[in-house]
């Protein structure tokens, strides 16, 4: 060790300080990376015979898979369906929160409270919300004369029912971070520009919004992460039923996986999955951060 | 105010200059007790520069704060021009403000945060540029005018919430503690900065600061605060000159005005410890003489308060003594740097005319009359008996400069 200079020591000392997260990241999310990029070009051995290499006859498959183009446009418009709305809702809340008002701290925990709940049991909650016969929604309905809806059976809505929730789940998250951005900006800004007559409507695009941008580019990468990773509602609500109407990408892979059992199409999945991710992320960050302002 | 004189329909705006008048009548802003601001009341004239001074938590900022409309007055009027604006939003008062952290809209650029309110009041574009211009100009910020806010030195972001209040060309502008962020030689150079602004334009400024230099050095009119009420309404020089109250004297001047207990003796008050001299009448006991430090003469004549160096604080034009009188200590300003040895005796003397007198509520004392300093044979005589009483007037025989004494030369 003594023949080491100074510098190297220090480089040492510092990749030994990487390693332990290294370790875990290469394990767990670098390695199956790879692993399912290579599994993704085989065909899966049967009877003991070894995987057979095919090449990107997986891929070509997938291209001419009817079922997945359909649960690719599901997942197109639930990630449509629940993105812009959540956001939106979040920032009204925080903004609503953020004001002087009676009850806040009641209210904003209000707000939090789907976010703490586990996935599981707010599904089992919306169950009961709609439920055909006794859930809340028909009950409501019935009480005003309109015929109720088959929420969760009907093809044509039960997609919609779905985003319902998960706007509901997600916008109380969404909001804390909304909140937090909001209490950062000094309450002069709205002085002054209250001095010169301005709006609040102005203000809010003109100051505010813009502001917020740092939080919004977050929250937008977060938004559509949860919306190609929604596994366990659709487990308790759908099962990607009827007739795959509600059937989402990750889901789809599970399926693949666990259920048929071809596990190299699952992968081949999961590859495109995470390339259209890794380009829409890119997207996102040169485009709008090049407009966003950092404090 | 106009930036130019050339905007037409800015013109019509000058009528006798009625806008810029800002009346406050019993104000007062109460969240709880005791109120923040009790019932203050003072007229602005147009074109005034008038600093709003106090500690803090005086409730000077809270007043500056109800003249924008960003707080609600609890009671009591504000009239700007013949309008009464106590219930008007901000935006309607024709007032701009230069907030103590500026205020700058972080993402904007310097250009658009200067023409911010223009926008807001809905001006044409190419009026907004041409106005821009003027004031950047102005301002000395027209190579800046493309950077944001964060890359700009203080000073310059001094400048450009400066600017941004002075394009709406309202003819009030209210300041709130604008310099304390800069550093001191900038602070300095922005004062100087300000004022000629001021007077260029015409503006009505109300400018609020716990710093007695800006107070002197800017205002035409200094309105000193103490818990929500006000000390004294007047020039710089009757600050200085004429302080209303002891609380006023130990607020302006560095090193403060010297305040020393007095004792009722029998041939007058004199300073308590030190019960030789008579320095005022009796009537004066219990009260507080107070002297600033740059009217205290030392010098080994045969006149004057006994005392005793203390120490002394080099400042390079001029030197601070710390004087043992009685038991209590006092501050002397001498001009250079005399040689002193710790401990030496000498006297103290004063023109009376420059020695203020207050009671024991603090209150200032005109009717009170000083005695004057007679001569005595040594520095530690004690022949107080012999001084004869007269009233004001400089006393004779007493030059400002010390003499041949071994504790103090110049």
């Amino acid at each position: 060790m003594a023949s080491l200079n100074p510098d190297r020591r220090m480089q040492i000392y510092g990749a030994l300080l990487m390693l332990p997260a290294a370790v875990l990241l290469a394990t767990f999310a670098y390695l199956p990376t790879i692993a399912t990029l290579i599994n993704s070009l085989f065909l899966p051995g049967f009877r003991g015979e070894p995987a057979s290499f095919v090449g990107l006859e997986n891929y070509a498959l997938l291209i001419e898979d009817d079922t997945f183009w359909q649960v690719a446009r599901n997942n197109l418009f639930y990630a449509v369906g629940t993105i812009p709305t959540s956001i939106a809702l979040a920032l009204g809340m925080a903004l609503f929160v953020n004001a002087r008002l009676p009850g806040r701290g009641f209210v904003r925990m209000a707000y939090f409270t789907p976010t703490i709940l586990p996935m599981i049991a707010a599904a089992n909650i919306w169950m009961f919300f709609y439920a055909p016969q006794i859930g809340l929604f028909n009950t409501l309905l019935e009480g005003i004369g309109v015929p109720g809806v088959n929420w969760l059976g009907d093809p044509a809505v039960a997609l919609s029912s779905v985003i319902v929730m998960t706007v509901w789940k997600e916008a109380g998250f969404f909001m804390i971070f909304y909140l937090a951005a909001l209490q950062g900006i000094p309450p002069e800004l709205e002085e002054a520009s209250n001095l010169e007559g301005t709006s609040r409507w102005s203000f809010f695009w003109r100051v505010t919004f813009p502001l917020l941008m740092p939080t919004t580019l977050f929250v937008l990468i977060n938004a559509l992460i949860n919306a190609v990773r929604v596994v366990d509602h659709l487990f308790i609500m759908t099962k990607g039923g009827p007739n795959n109407a509600t059937n989402l990408l990750l889901y789809y892979v599970y399926e693949n996986a666990f259920s048929f059992f071809d596990r190299t199409y699952a992968a081949t999945i999961t590859v495109v999955i995470l390339l259209v991710l890794a380009v829409v992320a890119t997207v996102k960050f040169t485009v709008l951060d090049r407009r966003t302002h950092y404090q | 105010m106009n930036l130019d004189g050339a905007h037409e329909k800015d013109s019509e705006r000058d009528e006798g200059d009625l806008d810029k008048r800002i009346r406050l009548e019993t104000v007062t802003k109460r969240w709880d007790d005791p109120p923040a601001v009790d019932g203050i009341s003072f007229d602005v004239s147009p074109g005034q520069f008038v600093i709003l001074l106090g500690p803090s938590g005086c409730g000077k900022s809270t007043t500056l704060r109800m003249i924008a409309g960003l707080e609600q007055a609890s009671s009591g009027n504000i009239l700007i021009g013949d309008r009464d604006v106590t219930w008007l939003p901000p935006g309607d008062r024709g007032i701009s403000m230069v907030f103590q952290s500026y205020a700058l809209f972080p993402h904007l650029s310097v250009a658009d945060n200067i023409v911010f309110g223009l926008r807001s009041r809905k001006v044409p574009k190419p009026e907004r540029r041409e106005r821009l211009n003027l004031v950047a100009n102005l301002v000395d910020l027209e190579a800046y005018l493309d950077r944001k806010p964060a890359q700009l030195s203080g000073g310059q972001r001094q400048r450009v919430a400066l600017a941004r209040a002075i394009i709406s060309e309202h003819p009030i502008c209210l300041m709130d503690e604008p310099l304390s962020n800069l550093d001191a030689r900038l602070r300095g150079e922005m004062r100087r900065e300000i004022k000629a602004l001021q007077e260029r334009l015409g503006m009505t400024v109300i400018y609020v600061t716990h710093d007695q230099v800006e107070a002197m050095s800017m205002g035409d009119r200094v309105i000193l605060m103490q818990a929500g009420r006000i000390v004294q309404d007047g020039t710089p020089d009757e600050l200085y000159e004429r302080p209303a109250s002891a609380f006023a004297a130990s607020f302006i001047g560095s090193p403060a005005m010297n305040l020393v207990r007095l004792v009722a003796a029998e041939e007058g008050a004199v300073i308590e410890g030190e019960p030789r001299v008579p320095v005022a009448e009796s009537a004066a006991g219990g009260g507080l003489l107070g002297i600033r430090p740059e009217e205290i003469e030392v010098h080994a004549g045969a006149s004057g308060v006994s005392a005793e160096v203390l120490d002394e604080e080099y400042l390079g034009a001029d030197t601070i003594l710390r004087l043992a009188v009685g038991n209590q200590v006092l501050r002397a300003r001498l001009p250079g740097r005399p040689e002193v040895t710790r401990g030496s005796p000498c006297r103290l003397s004063w023109p009376l005319d420059k020695a203020h007198l207050f009671d024991a509520d603090g209150e200032r004392r005109d009717d009170l009359s000083l005695l004057a300093f007679t001569a005595s044979e040594t520095p530690h005589g004690s022949d107080a008996g012999s001084r004869a009483a007269s009233k004001a007037g400089n006393p004779p025989g007493n030059p400002r400069v010390a003499t041949s004494d071994p504790g103090v030369s110049p």
